[in-house]
């Protein structure tokens, strides 16, 4: 899954290892979500869009779009 | 900074972590140096010997549990990683077993103390996270 954590992280100067602080979490863990080798869970994907005050979905691209509703 | 909800808590796991391994490892040392003291004697009694023998591994055991506590409460890429590595480092072991048996069974090699697998264990495990870990260095 593509994400744009790195993108967020830089442009408020954090390190991996200060971002893993504020996250509670391994820096290999940020780390393997930023190069996309891991996706993380539901709640730690809310609490990073918590942190840098954005949607999941605005972080978080699957590569499918918006789901739509179901009728 | 905003309230963020923590999903599971890393540095309390490592802290928890240090405050009870490192502990039981220096236990374990100083045990193990007291019992070659304790055992030099050849007339000591049987008793003795197990129970010198039980408190050497206990130190070892709560060393194991700290580990899997670890893992357990650390978050979750990182559970994910230490049980890969266990796995991987008793995988290894049991490789080096079969190969040990074969070659004592086929007369290659001699007497191996059974107690070497223990920290045969523990090195495998330390190479398979570490290899794990220099796969992920940015």
């Amino acid at each position: 899954m593509k994400n744009t954590l790195r993108l967020l992280r830089t442009e408020r100067g954090w390190s991996q290892a200060e971002l893993a602080d504020q996250l509670d979490v391994s820096r290999q863990s940020v780390n393997a979500i930023e190069t996309g080798k891991y996706d993380p869970s539901l709640p730690l994907a809310f609490a990073i869009a918590r942190l840098f005050g954005r949607g999941i979905e605005e972080i978080f691209d699957d590569g499918q779009g918006v789901t739509q509703a179901a009728d | 900074m905003a309230t963020i909800m923590q999903p599971r808590g890393f540095r309390i796991a490592t802290r928890r972590y240090r405050r009870l391994f490192w502990p039981m490892m220096v236990i374990y040392v100083l045990t193990i140096m007291a019992c070659s003291g304790l055992l030099q004697e050849d007339a000591s009694p049987l008793w003795l010997h197990v129970t010198l023998a039980i408190a050497t591994t206990l130190p070892g055991v709560i060393g194991i549990w700290a580990i899997l506590r670890m893992a357990h409460k650390a978050d979750e890429y990182t559970r994910a990683s230490q049980i890969r590595a266990l796995a991987e480092g008793g995988a290894m072991l049991a490789s080096g077993l079969f190969l040990t048996g074969f070659l004592q069974i086929y007369d290659v090699i001699g007497r191996v103390e059974v107690f070497w697998f223990g920290p045969a264990y523990f090195f495998c495990f330390g190479i398979a996270y570490c290899l794990r870990g220099v796969g992920e260095t940015v």
